[in-house]
């Protein structure tokens, strides 16, 4: 017997290619982001507004996830946090891995799992990645991609 | 099915930690409510699909009004723009599991002693996760 459940498991596939469930994911994520760094940081509002150089009621608004984030006002907030911004544009179903250099563990670490690449005080990594490319009908094409990465550990 | 036999939960959306509560008539109440918001305000149907996805992926969301712990183990998830949505869950052993929907903006205090009721009944008869 189908229901109410079965009927959203059956559409949810098409309702996260919306804008609306996109941009929503992205506010999450951003916003996770930004409070974890808060609380590394122990900054509150006040002082994160001071860095910013915004008003107070803006950097509560930016914190209750209803903001769509303008990229002058991340920007702002990545400089703010001691943070990089990274924005990208990439292929349909292609998503690149992301690394960077922790100066605080001195070690190379994937961005987002967590997962250690490496440790110790390497002055540059040349790091290959196998990606994959998946195509509209669904078929995946695999292509190996050389990068290199100049990870300057402090 | 005899009130007093095991209640039933399953899980939906393709998620592994997250379970929709069925009564003993077979219906999820808060799915039903969950169908006919994605009928009436997809933006706003949208926007808590997100909600789940994160946080079955990372955890709770982040922002405080979306997310809010209502005491002895009740948790409420929450979209108030474009319209109205909470879902209220209780967190198990075997992850989140939802137990009532609202969509009413000013009857946020029946939702939450709704979704008492169904945690408690839920607590008492205890819970087959499917």
């Amino acid at each position: 017997m189908s229901d109410s459940l079965d009927l959203l498991t059956r559409v949810a596939d098409e309702d996260r290619k919306s804008v609306e469930y996109r941009l929503h994911t992205l506010v999450l994520e951003i916003g996770g982001r930004v409070h974890a760094r808060l609380a590394q940081l122990h900054i509150n509002q006040a002082e994160l507004a001071r860095r910013m150089q915004v008003s107070r009621p803006m950097v509560t608004k930016l914190l209750t996830g209803e903001s769509n984030f303008q990229l002058r006002t991340l920007l702002r907030l990545a400089d703010a946090l001691d943070m990089e911004l990274t924005v990208d544009l990439a292929p349909e179903g292609f998503r690149l891995p992301r690394f960077y250099v922790s100066r605080i563990a001195d070690s190379l670490e994937s961005y987002g799992s967590g997962t250690t690449l490496g440790q110790g005080s390497a002055q540059s990594v040349l790091v290959s990645h196998k990606a994959e490319i998946v195509s509209a009908s669904g078929t995946r094409n695999a292509a190996e991609y050389s990068i290199p990465y100049s990870a300057e550990v402090a | 099915m005899s009130e007093g036999s095991r209640l039933r939960a399953r899980r939906g959306f393709g998620h592994t930690r997250i379970w929709w509560l069925f009564n003993d008539n077979g219906n999820c109440q808060p799915a039903s409510v969950f169908a006919a918001l994605r009928e009436r305000n997809k933006a706003t149907f949208d926007k808590m699909l997100a909600i789940l996805d994160y946080t079955e992926r990372a955890g709770p969301p982040p922002y405080p009004n979306q997310y809010k712990p209502l005491g002895a183990g009740l948790f409420e998830f929450k979209v108030s723009k474009p319209a109205m949505l909470r879902l209220y869950a209780e967190a198990t052993k075997s992850g989140w599991l939802i137990v009532y929907a609202g969509t009413s903006k000013k009857g946020q205090s029946h939702d939450i002693e709704e979704a008492r009721k169904r945690q408690r009944e839920a607590r008492e008869r205890g819970c087959d996760f499917e």
